[in-house]
């Protein structure tokens, strides 16, 4: 099952946690300062986007089962 | 008043002491770092400076200031800058035999976080360096002004030291930095003639009203942060680390790994930094009621994470949680510094500069890890044949009561001896 990611821009403050862990799922936008999935988030593994929500910081990830 | 001349009145003071328990309170967003009116506000000792500052201002700040945390500057900091900074710094100050190594740790750091902070000196200069030092002291004493023993006396130091500052240090870099902003604006140059630096980023974005940054004087608070977050905290868990190794018998066998693994110097700093927390306490202001681990919390109470107790929690660290032990095997979602950076929106920004990135379980890196400035420099202090200086005793920082502080640490060089 893939997962659906999305990144609140409110909460996030760019400090590119998510990048660190996870390269191929997120990139920071550096004209906003903030994070932002990539297409490829959705097939990473489950246990590496856990990873990084639990990581985040301003707890900005969230990561959902598709459908959820 | 209450609280040794603080003027917040506390409905209440509530304790966490268990890792789970601070790590909940440290992600709480109605728990404030923006603490108290006279040990922050009055004489614009901390006012309005990114450590403090809460919600919407505190990230917009956050947004801009990370930019210069990214792991590329990190990479480039430690295998291209400060290796050779480091080296040419130590050669020029390990003038004799026996020297004091916390004030040379914090020069070590100060030339980095100046650099980062986007301030100017001449770096032929030892004096310029040793000012910065002492600066960062001052700064120090204010950072920690809600553990000073006479808070009065630090902030007429902090308010001094903010003036010298501000006329030696940021003015000048300030012109050229905003020389170079204006020019980018009228489109005479791009972005990349931009220096890479706090202060510029703060005079680029500055008229965005979310940041807060009208006042000057807010802006050179916010540089003086960061250089001193770069410095003090280094420079003491450099100086904690070697403490920690020169009081056990296999103090030898230790600075040895040191010298030949510089994963292992890593784990050792970070091991130290779980064990010292230069802040053992953190303290926090409840904004409006909240509940925490089950516990509620009034607002206005305040909230005192035991950050020492907490990094040494059985449950979370195991059974030999109070000892030393760089080869410990953890959980990989628990950081090996555990809660000394503290957590949530206001974790450490400098965290991976000083401390580098999370050692994996699996103590296997690859060519990206970042193993952070700290580990760099105790690795290079081993090298040098670092031992402890039994004529003289190092003496800790009794301004504060923050434990993990020192003054003076005075060591020996048997490298240097045995060169000669």
């Amino acid at each position: 099952m893939t997962a659906r990611v999305t990144v609140d821009p409110e909460l996030c403050v760019g400090t590119a946690e998510c990048v660190r862990i996870a390269p191929g799922a997120f990139r920071i936008d550096e004209s906003r300062g903030v994070s932002v999935p990539l297409p490829g988030a959705s097939a990473t593994p489950r246990e590496l986007l856990d990873e990084v929500a639990f990581a985040c910081p301003t707890r900005a990830i969230a990561v959902r089962a598709d459908g959820e | 008043m209450s609280e040794r001349g603080l003027l917040t009145t506390f409905t209440a003071t509530i304790t966490f002491d268990r890792y789970e328990d601070i790590r909940a309170a440290l992600f709480d967003p109605n728990l404030s770092r923006t603490f108290d009116k006279r040990s922050y506000d009055e004489g614009n000792i901390r006012d309005g400076i990114v450590s403090i500052a809460h919600g919407a201002v505190h990230r917009a700040r956050r947004r801009i200031e990370n930019t210069q945390f990214r792991a590329d500057v990190l990479r480039l900091y430690e295998r291209d800058l400060f290796p050779r900074v480091m080296s040419d710094l130590l050669d020029r100050l390990i003038d004799r035999d026996r020297v004091d190594l916390f004030p040379i740790g914090e020069m070590l750091s100060a030339v980095l976080a100046a650099r980062r902070a986007g301030i100017e000196y001449d770096p032929a200069s030892l004096d310029d360096l040793r000012t910065l030092v002492r600066l960062v002291d001052a700064f120090s004493q204010g950072a920690a002004i809600l553990d000073a023993k006479d808070p009065d006396a630090v902030r007429a130091l902090v308010r001094d030291a903010y003036a010298e500052f501000e006329r030696d240090f940021v003015r000048p870099a300030w012109e050229r930095r905003a020389a170079v902003v204006a020019a980018v604006r009228r489109g005479e140059v791009t972005e990349e003639a931009l220096p890479h630096d706090i202060l510029t980023v703060l005079l680029l974005h500055r008229d965005d009203p979310q940041l807060e940054l009208g006042d000057d004087q807010r802006v050179v608070r916010e540089v003086a942060t960061y250089l001193q977050g770069g410095t003090h905290t280094s420079a003491q868990t450099l100086v904690n680390a070697l403490d920690i190794i020169f009081e056990r018998p296999d103090a030898d066998a230790i600075l040895g790994r040191i010298a030949s693994d510089t994963l292992f110097a890593q784990r050792v700093v970070q091991e130290t930094l779980r064990l010292r927390p230069t802040t053992p306490k953190a303290k926090r202001r409840a904004e409006a009621d909240t509940d925490v681990a089950g516990v509620r919390i009034p607002k206005d109470a305040q909230v005192v994470l035991d950050l020492e107790k907490g990094n040494r929690d059985p449950s979370v660290f195991g059974p030999t949680a109070a000892e030393f032990d760089p080869d410990r095997v953890l959980d990989a979602s628990v950081p090996r510094w555990g809660l000394s950076f503290g957590g949530g929106p206001h974790q450490c920004p400098g965290r991976a500069v000083g401390a580098g990135f999370p050692v994996p379980s699996t103590f296997r890196v690859d060519d990206e890890h970042v193993y952070g400035l700290v580990a760099l420099e105790v690795q290079t202090v081993a090298r040098r044949g670092v031992r402890p200086d039994p004529e003289r005793p190092p003496e800790r920082d009794l301004r504060t009561a923050r434990f993990t502080r020192w003054l003076h640490y005075y060591v020996r060089f048997e490298g240097r001896a045995a060169a000669r």
